[in-house]
C-alpha cells in the first residue's frame, strides 16, 4: 500500500513536471547563434510566426558588402530610441571611415561596439534563447553576417507614471512619496535616502514566462550575510510561470506560509523601507485580534486552564516560526537583553544605541557616543552665560 | 554531529531551572516535614551535591565533543549496552513524567476543573507538550525562556505580597531543633528528586554550548531553582507556621488565598495556578524531549516524530494508572529514592569508565 501511494505520488509529480516543461524555452530555441545572418533572422521570424510587431532592418557595413541586421519588437522597444540610437547611426555611417581608423582588422562586432555605440548600454551573447528573451524584454538585437554572436542593445520602452503620494499609508509629518511600478525609479528612491555604497542591490528575473525583474536590497555591513544568503537561495528556488506581485514572492519564500502571523512588512513608501533596514518590524495587530476569538473559545470550554493551553499553543507557534532564519520571537526568545529597548515598550530614540545583534552581528552600534540624551550645554545657566 | 542543534548559555540555564523546579514544586515542603524549620539546609546541601554530579557529567560530555551519554556509552561499550541503558532511561522517564502529571492533575482537579475528569486536561496538556518537544531543542529552549520569565515574575509577585502582609519571623524559630539524622533524611529526599536534572544534563549535553562552558550554565540553573526551593517553603513556614505549612495539601494555594489587601487585591491563588501550569508544561516537555532522544537512539534519529508519539502515548497510559494524587505522591518519592538515585549513580560510574577508556585510547594513539 505504502509503495503504491509512493508510486502514485511520484507519477503525479513527474506528470506535473512534464507539463511544466512546456513553459521553458523550447528545445529549438536553445541553440547557438549561427554565423549566417539570414539563417538567424529566418529562424527568429519563424519562431515569432511572422509576427507583424517584429521589425527588421538591414544595413551595409562596408564596401565589401558585409551586412548587419537589427531586430526589435515594436511596442516593447522604444521606436524613437531605436531610430535615434541605432538606425540613424548606421544610416549616417560611411563604410570608408573604418579603413581610415585602421579598424578593418578587428572583428565586426568589436568594431560596431567601438565606433557606433561607445556610450550605449549593450551586451554580447552567443545564445539564441537569450536573444529571444532580450527581444521580448524590449531590447534590440543586432546580428552581423559572419559573426556567431549578437549584440543586445537596451531600447526598452518604459511607460511610467510620476512619483505620487501613498494612498494606503498616509503620512502626516514624514515624506509622502510612494513607490511606482518602475523598479529602477523605486531603487533610486531608496538610494537617494541612503546615499552610501554599502546599499547593495541584487537582481533576479523571476517567472519562466514573465521574467519579472526583482531586486533585493540590503546594507552591507549591517545585514547578517547568513540571512542574505538564505533570502537569495529562497528567491532563486522560485520556479513559476508568472509573478503577480510582491505578495506572491513573499508567499513563495516565507516559512510557515499558512500561519496568520505576518513575517514581512509590505509597504509602498521608500522611507518605510529605509527605516526597515535599521528597525526591523512587522505588524501583529490583526492576527492578535483574530487570536482573541480562539482564546475566548478555549476559555469558554475549559476556563482559565483553556486560556493557559491556548496561550501555550500560540507561544509555541510563534516561537517555532523562523522567517528567513530569524527566530520570530527574537529578542525575547532567544533572549537578547540589549534589544529589549524596542520590544514591549519602546525606549527613547537616544537610548536605542544598538541594533539587534542576531540580525547585524558585526556592526552593532547604530548611534555614536555624541547622540545621547539631549541636554543644555554644560556650565551655562538660564541667562546663557 | 553536523545536525545537532545547539542552544545558548542562558537557555541551558533556564531549562535546568525549570526541570528542577518542575520536580520539586510538589515535594519541597516534605523536607520541612522531615527536618522541621531548618529544612532549607537540606536543600542547600542537596543542591551542592547535584551541582557536583552534574558538573562531572557535563565535563565528561564536553570531553567527548558534546556527545550525549547514550552516544558516549555506544562509542565505549557498543550498541547493545547503549540500547539497554536507553531502555532504562525510557522506562524511568515515562514513570517520572506520569507521576508528575498525576500530581499536576490533582492540582487542576482541586482548584480549576473540579467536575471535569482528570484525564481530559492532562491529555490536552500532553498534546501541547508533545508539540513543543517534537519541534526540537531550539523551540523547547525558547519556550523555556518565556516559561521562566512567567514563573519568576508570577510567583515572586505573589510571594512578596504574601510575605509583606502576613509574614512572622517568630514562626521560623527555633532553628536546628530536630535530630541530625532528620537533616540527612531530608537531604536524601531532596537530592533524589533533584537528580532528574542530572538525567537531563546527561542527554542534553550534546545540545549545550561548549563556549562558555556548559557546566556553569547547569550550576547556575540549579542554584536559581534551589533559591526558590529554599525561600518558598521558608516563607510558607513564616506565614502559616510549621505544622500547617508541612501538613496541608496544596499549601501554596491556601497561602495565596489568604492574601487580602483592601477589597481589590485578593484571590491571588490564580497566580500559583499559572505557575504550576507553566512549570508542568516545561517539565513534561523536557521529559518528552529526553524520551524522544532516548527512543530515537534505539530506532534511529530519523524517526523522531514516531518516537515522540509513542512516548507520549506511553506517558498517558501510565498516568491513567497513577491517576490518584496520593498514590502518585508516594510513588514519586519512592521512585526518586529507590530508582532515580541508583540509576544516576550507575550512569556516573559508567561515565567515569567511559572517560578512563577514552583517555587510554588517547594515550595509545599518542604512543
Amino acid at each position: 500500500m505504502k509503495i503504491f501511494i509512493k508510486k502514485l505520488f511520484r507519477r503525479n509529480t513527474e506528470n506535473n513536471l512534464k507539463k511544466f516543461e512546456g513553459y521553458l524555452p523550447s528545445k529549438e530555441q536553445v541553440r547557438l547563434i549561427s554565423t549566417s545572418l539570414k539563417e538567424n533572422i529566418d529562424f527568429i521570424k519563424k519562431l515569432f510566426s511572422e509576427d507583424r510587431w517584429l521589425k527588421y532592418s538591414e544595413f551595409k557595413l562596408s564596401d565589401n558588402g558585409e551586412l548587419a541586421g537589427i531586430l526589435y519588437v515594436e511596442g516593447l522597444a522604444d521606436v524613437g530610441v531605436v531610430n535615434h540610437n541605432i538606425v540613424n547611426r548606421f544610416s549616417n555611417h560611411d563604410p570608408a571611415i573604418n579603413k581610415a581608423k585602421g579598424l578593418q582588422n578587428k572583428n565586426q562586432l568589436q568594431l560596431i561596439k567601438e565606433s557606433f555605440f561607445p556610450t550605449v548600454e549593450l551586451k554580447e551573447t552567443g545564445r539564441m534563447e537569450q536573444v529571444i528573451a532580450a527581444l521580448l524584454d524590449g531590447n534590440t538585437c543586432l546580428f552581423v553576417d559572419g559573426e556567431d554572436k549578437a549584440l543586445v542593445l537596451s531600447t526598452r520602452m518604459i511607460e511610467k507614471r510620476s512619483i505620487d503620494t501613498s494612498e494606503t499609508e498616509a503620512s502626516i509629518y514624514g515624506n509622502k512619496e510612494a513607490f511606482t511600478e518602475d523598479i529602477k525609479t523605486n531603487c533610486m528612491m531608496v538610494r537617494r535616502r541612503l546615499p552610501t555604497p554599502d546599499l547593495q542591490f541584487k537582481s533576479f528575473h523571476l517567472g519562466r514566462l514573465s521574467h519579472t525583474n526583482t531586486v533585493l536590497m540590503w546594507i552591507e555591513g549591517i545585514a547578517n550575510p547568513k540571512y542574505i544568503q538564505e533570502v537569495c537561495e529562497r528567491i532563486r528556488r522560485i520556479d513559476v510561470d508568472n509573478i503577480f506581485g510582491v505578495s506572491m514572492i513573499s508567499e513563495m519564500t516565507e516559512d510557515a506560509p499558512l500561519s496568520i502571523w505576518p513575517k514581512y512588512k509590505m509597504t509602498e513608501k521608500p522611507d518605510a523601507v529605509v527605516a526597515g533596514f535599521t528597525f526591523p518590524q512587522t505588524l501583529i495587530y490583526w492576527p492578535t485580534r483574530l487570536i482573541n476569538y480562539f482564546l475566548i473559545a478555549m476559555s469558554g470550554i475549559l476556563g482559565l486552564y483553556g486560556v493557559l493551553l491556548g496561550f501555550t499553543v500560540i507561544m509555541w507557534h510563534l516561537v517555532s516560526l523562523r522567517p528567513f532564519g530569524i527566530p520570530y520571537f527574537y529578542p525575547m526568545a532567544p533572549m537578547d537583553v540589549n534589544s529589549f529597548k524596542d520590544t514591549l515598550i519602546r525606549a527613547p530614540q537616544w537610548k536605542q544605541t544598538k541594533r539587534p545583534e542576531l540580525i547585524s552581528r558585526k556592526n552593532v552600534y547604530r548611534k555614536g557616543t555624541g547622540s545621547g540624551k539631549p541636554k543644555p550645554p554644560d556650565g551655562k545657566d538660564e541667562s546663557g552665560k | 554531529m553536523k545536525n545537532i542543534r545547539k542552544i545558548s548559555y542562558n537557555q541551558t540555564m533556564l531549562m535546568v531551572f525549570l526541570g528542577t523546579a518542575g520536580n520539586l514544586v510538589y515535594i519541597h515542603t516534605e523536607a520541612g516535614a522531615i527536618a522541621g524549620r531548618s529544612g532549607w539546609i537540606c536543600t542547600i546541601v542537596a543542591t551542592l551535591v547535584v551541582i557536583m554530579l552534574c558538573i562531572f557529567m557535563v565535563r565528561v560530555g564536553s570531553r567527548f565533543q558534546g556527545k550525549s551519554i547514550l552516544t558516549i556509552i555506544e562509542d565505549s561499550f557498543g550498541r547493545v549496552v547503549s540500547c539497554i541503558v536507553s531502555i532504562f532511561y525510557i522506562v524511568l522517564m515515562i514513570l517520572l513524567s506520569a507521576t508528575n502529571l498525576s500530581l499536576f492533575a490533582g492540582v487542576v482537579n482541586a482548584y480549576i476543573l473540579i467536575l471535569t475528569p482528570k484525564w481530559v486536561p492532562i491529555f490536552l496538556l500532553l498534546v501541547v507538550c508533545a508539540l513543543i518537544a517534537g519541534s526540537g531543542i531550539e523551540v523547547l529552549a525558547r519556550m523555556s525562556i518565556i516559561f521562566s520569565l512567567i514563573t519568576i515574575v508570577n510567583y515572586n509577585a505573589a510571594n512578596i505580597l504574601a510575605v509583606v502582609t502576613t509574614f512572622d519571623y517568630k514562626l521560623l524559630l527555633p532553628q536546628f531543633e530536630r535530630p541530625f539524622i532528620t537533616y540527612i533524611q531530608g537531604m536524601y529526599l531532596i537530592l533524589s528528586s533533584m537528580l532528574e536534572t542530572f538525567l537531563f544534563a546527561a542527554i542534553g549535553i550534546e545540545n549545550m554550548p561548549m563556549n562558555p562552558r556548559p557546566y556553569k550554565a547547569v550550576a547556575k540553573g540549579l542554584l536559581i531553582s534551589s533559591f526558590f526551593v529554599v525561600t518558598v517553603p521558608t516563607s510558607f513556614i513564616g506565614i502559616l507556621g510549621l505544622t500547617e505549612a508541612t501538613r496541608t495539601g496544596y499549601v501554596a494555594f491556601n497561602m495565596f488565598h489568604g492574601i487580602q489587601i483592601g477589597r481589590f487585591i485578593q484571590g491571588m491563588e490564580v497566580f500559583v495556578m499559572i505557575t504550576y501550569y507553566v512549570i508542568a508544561v516545561a517539565k513534561i516537555s523536557i521529559n518528552l524531549f529526553i524520551l524522544k532522544t532516548a527512543l530515537s537512539h534505539i530506532i534511529g534519529k530519523s524517526h523522531g516524530r514516531l518516537a515522540i508519539v509513542c512516548t507520549t502515548v506511553l506517558v498517558f497510559v501510565f498516568f491513567l494508572k497513577y491517576i490518584s494524587f496520593n498514590k502518585a505522591y508516594l510513588f514519586a518519592i519512592q521512585l526518586a529514592e529507590y530508582v532515580t538515585l541508583p540509576f544516576v549513580i550507575f550512569l556516573s560510574l559508567i561515565a567515569a569508565i567511559c572517560l578512563a577508556v577514552g583517555k587510554r585510547k588517547e594515550l595509545k594513539g599518542k604512543t
